[in-house]
């Protein structure tokens, strides 16, 4: 059960990350457009893949909760 | 967008905006400010993986448990370290023949923007401040412009710079062009007269020039 509960804490954690990565990415790109300057190309790519790796994430451990569950 | 050859430390260098304004310095704040947080985070990062190692697989004997975590905490420190280097970027001072600037945008969190038109102030103080032992090692400080009354006094600070006493000597430079008219070269730095070039030494020593100085 402590383990279960602990794969959900992890789920949401995942999710809110992404969530996060992706609406700063979002904003950082705005503030390209705004500021008279370049963002470093590795941030962005690490936020690109970031995003990535949280959707990925959030599968494996919803999956590895699924089958603990069932 | 601002190329790399326009940031730049003399003046004079800078190519003529449409006005005639020129940009004469675009600075951020030290690499160490960003280095100390990245490190922190990545240090803290790193215990924490460690500890779920000891509890989750040698205590629990649970891997899948483990890697989860370790995803998430990985994802989390990278996020962390990518938000710093973020605002550590976007946070910069520019200096132009018009104007001294100073951006502070922070992508999701905050946007920070002061705009100080010099012909509009009269500047009256720049102090350069560097203390402590890092800050002489890594030659990093800051440099406080005052000005009068119709800014309220304003205090424009930019904080943990490089190089802060050149930094300083260059806006004492251009505020003295702007209002070359009525300010008096200020004592303690180079005056115009190249065969006195030493206010200072002229005061307390007449007829020498003390080149340390």
């Amino acid at each position: 059960m402590i383990i279960n509960s602990f794969y959900i804490l992890l789920i949401v954690l995942v999710f809110l990350i992404g969530i996060y990565n992706f609406l700063f990415l979002i904003f950082s790109q705005k503030t390209e457009k705004e500021l008279i300057i370049i963002l470093p190309e590795m941030a962005k790519k690490t936020l690109m893949v970031n995003v990535g790796i949280s959707i990925f994430a959030f599968f494996i451990i919803l999956y590895v909760l699924l089958q603990r569950i069932i | 967008m601002l190329k790399h050859y326009q940031m730049i430390r003399k003046i004079e260098e800078g190519p003529p905006l449409p006005n005639g304004e020129r940009i004469l310095l675009r600075k951020r704040q030290h690499w160490f400010m960003l280095a100390i947080p990245v490190l922190f985070t990545f240090i803290i990062g790193l215990i924490v993986i460690v500890s779920l190692f000891y509890l989750l697989v040698l205590k629990l004997n649970n891997v899948s448990i483990f890697i989860s975590s370790s995803l998430v905490i990985l994802l989390l420190v990278s996020s962390i370290i990518i938000k710093l280097m973020v605002d550590w970027h976007c946070h910069f001072y520019i200096l132009t023949t018009h104007r001294i600037l100073e951006v502070s945008y922070k992508p999701l969190f905050s946007n920070y923007i002061n705009n100080v038109i010099l012909n509009q102030v009269k500047s009256t103080e720049i102090d350069v401040e560097k203390s402590g032992l890092i800050n002489q090692i890594l030659d990093m400080g800051n440099v406080y412009v005052t000005f009068d009354r119709p800014t309220h006094g304003e205090l424009f600070s930019l904080l943990n710079i490089q190089s802060p006493r050149s930094v300083g000597f260059l806006m004492s430079e251009v505020l003295d062009i702007e209002k070359r008219d009525f300010m008096k070269t200020p004592l303690w730095y180079k005056s115009d007269d190249e065969k006195k070039p030493f206010r200072i030494t002229e005061e307390i020593f007449p007829g020498k020039i003390l080149g340390a100085i």
